[in-house]
């Protein structure tokens, strides 16, 4: 025979985990669905540009990972990031640079190097005073690439 | 006192695991996002409070190690839970964690635990009239061995969640620490335990949801867990109908795997600060009494907990909790505070 506090706790702590889980399902598909574009929120191209600038003058101080960037061509490497980001918080750019695995390929970058750079995205928003749900959801855009990053 | 060659290993692992932080800290941070090392939970593995999550120890990846050395105080009325603990992280793939745990026992020599006696009027549960039972300022101790591997998954960048299974291997050191005038009893064998030691089976999985609950990054871990563990093993392992008052009381033996879930889940409010919740689930096999005279009985429950920790930067983290441990030995309400400091590397 069980308890009656345990067997009553058991279930209502399950309920009540999976109904906060549902809740926070909701909660993000009615803001998404209501709210304008990732890209106009961040303040549209010119927000996007200056923030992909300040990132790429932190990865040229981060010893880290600037020796990957050696012999990269940075303004076109900025072009093509802007475009990245701009379609893929939904503004009217296209991106036509190479594939994630195309264009990382043979660079032998892992997650440490990822991470790196996630961080220096992460102190150019601070420092573009980029709000931090804002962050979260262009960096929820991003991460989903590492996968195609690393390894290559 | 014999002392036993695995308690060594344990006491080498923590001095080494604190020398590791040292030269870890010291020379190079981990590549690992902040506050992706998670916390400790009182057992010593990596995750949040009570319970352990797919993250592998401190803020290695690829080919690095990390880890992490953990101090954790639970305090409730009469009872008080002390955990140190240290945990070392292979290549974001293998966990090795050990933790010493000092539970605290001051239910007090209640003049009313006369009643478990068999006098005119008592509860019978023990063959004296006046049984010499004293639960004031007791200590049970305990030794966790834990080993945990990633199979699958980055909790961050995989759209499946990070999974890993884990073992823990726990020693009861009070299972016949005489505490009555009832000979080489134990306070767990006294309520009914059958082993002093006993090893856990779990699968935990994380996910972590960068663009969760209001637009924060929100972790999600679920455990499921295979224990024959009374109080996380505080109270032994297993029932034994003929072990203490367990007869008495109606204890069924039950030497068989419980399993138990467990969930957490942990919405960072900043980059630096999460607050969250958890709950564990327990076998409820063993029964004690959960009030002061004896007179009602209860069994371990779903311990919970609400937290918020604190990452100020990947050497450290601070918890703090309010703390549900379920029903205890005299009694059936156990709330208090839980802090927590993690060094992580």
């Amino acid at each position: 025979m069980r308890h009656p506090i345990s067997s009553l706790t058991k279930p209502l702590a399950v309920t009540a985990f999976v109904a906060a889980l549902s809740v926070a399902g909701l909660f993000n598909a009615q803001a998404q669905s209501t709210s304008p574009t990732l890209y106009e929120q961040l303040g549209g191209k010119p927000a996007i540009t200056k923030v992909v600038h300040d990132m790429v003058v932190n990865v040229a101080a981060d010893n880290r990972i600037n020796h990957f960037f050696a012999k990269t061509n940075i303004p076109h490497l900025e072009k093509e990031l802007v475009n990245q980001v701009c379609e893929g918080t939904g503004g009217p750019c296209k991106y036509t640079g190479l594939s994630m695995k195309q264009a990382h390929k043979g660079m032998h970058l892992n997650t440490a190097d990822f991470n790196a750079l996630v961080e220096d995205l992460q102190k150019s928003m601070d420092s573009n005073n980029v709000p931090l749900g804002l962050q979260n959801q262009l960096l929820a855009i991003l991460a989903p690439m590492q996968p195609d990053v690393v390894h290559q | 006192m014999q002392v036993h060659h695995w308690k060594k290993t344990i006491a080498a692992t923590a001095i080494a695991g604190l020398g590791i932080w040292g030269v870890g800290t010291a020379q190079a941070q981990g590549s690992r996002l902040l506050a992706t090392s998670g916390v400790t939970e009182v057992g010593g593995s990596t995750g949040g409070g009570i319970s352990p999550w797919a993250v592998i120890a401190g803020y290695d990846t690829g080919d690095e190690v990390g880890g992490s050395v953990t101090g954790t105080y639970v305090s409730v009325p009469n009872y008080g839970l002390t955990t140190l603990g240290a945990a070392v992280g292979i290549h974001n793939r293998f966990e090795i964690s050990v933790a010493h745990e000092n539970l605290n026992v001051n239910v007090g020599a209640l003049s009313s635990l006369g009643v478990l006696g068999n006098q005119a009027g008592g509860l019978g549960l023990i063959s004296s009239p006046n049984p010499n039972i004293n639960l004031g300022n007791q200590t049970i101790s305990m030794d966790v061995l834990g080993l945990k591997a990633r199979l699958f998954g980055d909790m961050l960048y995989t759209p499946y969640p990070q999974v890993s299974v884990g073992i823990k291997y726990k020693k009861n050191n009070d299972f016949n620490s005489n505490f009555s005038g009832l000979g080489p009893i134990g306070i767990p064998k006294f309520f009914g335990a059958a082993k002093d030691s006993g090893t856990d089976f779990y699968v935990a999985a994380t996910k972590v949801f960068l663009n969760g609950i209001f637009h924060r990054v929100t972790l999600v871990n679920l455990t499921l867990r295979g224990t024959k563990a009374n109080a996380m093993g505080l109270l032994g392992f297993g029932t034994n109908s003929a072990n203490g008052i367990a007869g008495a009381l109606g204890t069924k033996s039950d030497n068989s795997y419980h399993a138990e879930l467990e969930g957490s889940a942990a919405v960072f409010l900043r980059p630096d600060v999460a607050v969250g919740g958890e709950f564990r689930q327990q076998p409820d096999n063993m029964k004690y009494p959960v009030n002061a005279a004896a007179t009602a009985i209860g069994s371990p429950g779903t311990m919970k907990d609400v937290f918020i920790a604190y990452f100020p930067n990947k050497s450290l983290s601070l918890t703090a909790a309010y703390a549900d441990l379920g029903p205890l030995p005299f009694q059936a309400s156990n709330k208090g505070i839980y802090l927590s400091l993690n060094g992580t590397f």
